[in-house]
């Protein structure tokens, strides 16, 4: 299956602004702290054609700036972020014809939309923008791209007030695919939806992919979504992998100690939570991560050289990496 | 008449005056809690569980009211209770958790002077007292080294940390029945796990009542004794957890249960309940499920009681389903 996207040790950083207190301290002779938080640090991926590559992590873990990063509407710092094996578009220097390749769905699709566009307005004004259809045509266009999520030719001259949650997460779709994408990158797309819509929404990204052939990058915090629509899985820890296999082998051979803790504490309905916590405390301040292994603090099998040594993310098995100096390779 | 009885609920009807016509939120509900009991309730957003809560709590905010309907709480009618005999009952012998922390908090003062004052405001104690009362409750709840807390402001604390610190006031004055609604949804799993635990700890070691309200079977199958669950402002089904989770019968907890991704094998369409909850304003005549419901006769023209199907499990169903519903585990 060839890559439609591929990163190479990719970058991105935010800067803290110096705050009064900190230039006060610096006049005085203190050494100054940097104030960088590296929301994404040193990260590979590749997301393949037709691929669901779901992504979990606590929040802050910096997976919503991998998926914005992926989408090409927030410049990365270093490595290569490829689409097809080209270098992704900056799409927030170059306006035109830049990445409609990759489009985003975002959680709250509430304020995705306009409020005052209407509808046929939304969905067309990217494709005609972009010359991939003449204004003539979009009202034609408007009602076989809302048909595409189950919506109705009534819904063209309605404004996103008119509209359920789940409908208007339906258009905000249908707004994404009338580009032709190749990726879509779902930001906790359904996060906001209740279960029963948000099945009918899980179900319409199963049918799309199949129908489009598309691939998404699926970021969520809730394993049990992730789990059911993703091919493979990637868990992200303070801005770096930290493991990602197949699904059915990160769920049932989880081997990286925090995805274990992560999915132990997963509430379902048919095993009770166990009576001693998985996990100690809360993800630390990704403006001073620890160091050596980042997870080491929390970690209940950490060692002596976890302090100090960064372990690499490293094949253990058929398309299983790691990153995880305790866990030992397999023969 | 059950001797352990706290609060008791008896055709509860909570309206809000609409153009429409009256609109009610809580549509007939009847509840009963014993000392140490936790109960669960689940419904979708716009079920009416989180206006039952504060039905309970007399905090209903106008133009929305109790129009029928009673609340009888240790004993006490406090149905018709004035603003101030409320202000005597709550965060005394009832306190109610939100779901999200940073509004429950004051944003200018010291997180140990906020709950100090909650404690002075019921009780005549001096300030070195109460101070101890706040220490003991903080480590209940899992926060270490309290002294250092006491002095902090909330944005010094992490989201997690702050829930705590909320659960930890409403501890303060040992209430009879604490009342939390959505008090995980905001937090990470882990964190989440965390406080299910420490609050199931706390219920146990104290009988504090609990009501747990929350959109997730998941997270309440883990911490309540019993669970019902609300469709348009009424309950429809009731029961000890274990049993109901097991052998749902009201066709929209089985239609709830099956639309959760972590019940059906991954990759596969999950089962959607069609359509969307039915305008409160205009309910349907008999059953408000049925035009959702694929089970549907004419039968359900007729709105049927809460009726009971054993000693522990009752479904507001003229035709409740018997058999263990879609929720096959593996299979």
């Amino acid at each position: 299956m060839p890559q439609v996207i591929e990163l190479k040790s990719v970058h991105r950083s935010f800067g803290k602004k110096t705050d009064l207190a900190d230039r006060i301290a610096t006049a005085f002779g203190a050494k100054s702290t940097a104030h960088v938080l590296k929301a994404v640090d040193d990260v590979d991926l590749t997301i393949e054609q037709g691929e669901v590559l779901g992504l979990v992590g606590e929040s802050g873990c910096g997976k919503s700036t991998l998926g914005r990063l992926v989408a090409g509407i927030l410049p990365h710092d270093s490595g290569d972020v490829l689409f097809n094996g080209k270098p992704m578009a900056d799409k927030t220097k170059e306006k035109t014809g830049a990445g409609l390749g990759v489009q985003m769905i975002f959680q709250n699709p509430a304020a995705a939309l306009d409020p005052r566009q209407r509808i046929v307005d939304a969905i067309t004004e990217a494709p005609i923008a972009h010359g991939l259809i003449q204004r003539s045509e979009a009202h034609a266009f408007a009602i076989e791209a809302l048909g595409r999520v189950g919506l109705r030719e009534d819904a063209l001259d309605r404004y996103p007030h008119q509209f359920s949650g789940g409908q208007r997460q339906r258009i905000c779709i249908a707004r994404a695919l009338a580009v032709n994408p190749e990726v879509v990158v779902c930001d906790e797309s359904v996060a906001s939806l209740d279960v029963s819509i948000q099945a009918q929404i899980i179900n319409l990204f199963l049918d799309l992919r199949d129908s489009l052939n598309l691939s998404y990058l699926f970021i969520s915090h809730d394993i049990s979504v992730v789990e059911h629509v993703s091919d493979r899985i990637a868990v992200m820890y303070l801005g770096q992998i930290v493991e990602i296999a197949p699904a059915s082998d990160l769920l049932e051979n989880p081997l990286h100690p925090y995805t274990q803790a992560l999915l132990s504490e997963v509430p379902t309905l048919d095993k009770p939570l166990s009576e001693e916590h998985a996990l100690e405390g809360e993800l630390p301040s990704p403006l001073s991560p620890p160091s050596g292994c980042r997870f080491h603090p929390r970690c209940p099998i950490a060692m002596e050289e976890c302090r100090s040594l960064a372990p690499q993310l490293e094949p253990r098995r058929t398309g299983h990496r790691v990153s995880c100096l305790a866990v030992g390779k397999e023969p | 008449m059950n001797p352990t009885k706290l609060l008791s609920i008896q055709g509860l009807r909570t309206e809000f005056p609409t153009p429409d016509g009256p609109l009610a939120a809580v549509n007939g509900v009847n509840l009963e809690i014993a000392r140490g009991d936790v109960l669960g309730i689940v419904g979708e957003s716009g079920s009416g569980k989180t206006v039952l809560g504060l039905s309970i709590m007399g905090l209903v905010d106008q133009p929305g009211r109790v129009t029928a309907g009673r609340i009888t709480f240790d004993g006490t009618d406090v149905t018709n209770y004035s603003e101030a005999q409320w202000q005597g009952l709550r965060g005394n012998k009832v306190a109610m958790i939100f779901q999200d922390p940073t509004t429950s908090l004051n944003p200018v003062q010291r997180i140990g002077a906020q709950m100090i004052e909650a404690i002075q405001a019921h009780r005549d104690i001096s300030s070195d007292a109460a101070r101890q009362i706040v220490r003991e409750a903080m480590v209940r709840v899992g926060i270490n080294s309290p002294d250092e807390r006491l002095e902090a402001y909330p944005h010094q604390f992490s989201g997690g940390m702050r829930q705590r610190v909320v659960i930890a006031t409403a501890l303060l004055n040992a209430p009879d029945l604490i009342i939390a609604d959505e008090p995980t949804t905001a937090l990470d799993v882990t964190v989440q796990a965390q406080i299910l635990r420490d609050m199931r700890r706390l219920c146990r070691d104290t009988g504090t009542a609990l009501i747990w309200i929350s959109h997730d079977l998941g997270v309440v199958a883990q911490i309540a004794h019993r669970v019902a669950v609300m469709y348009a402002g009424r309950i429809v089904e009731q029961g000890a957890t274990e049993e109901m989770l097991k052998s749902p019968s009201h066709p929209y907890t089985v239609g709830l249960m099956a639309s959760m991704p972590a019940n059906t094998p991954r990759g596969q369409r999950l089962a959607s309940i069609p359509g969307g909850l039915p305008q409160l304003s205009n309910l349907p005549k008999g059953c408000s499920f049925a035009p959702r419901c694929t089970h549907a006769t004419e039968a359900c023209e007729i709105l049927p009681d809460l009726c009971f199907t054993s000693a522990n499990h009752a479904v507001r169903c003229v035709s409740p389903l018997h058999e263990r519903g879609q929720h096959a585990t593996g299979d």
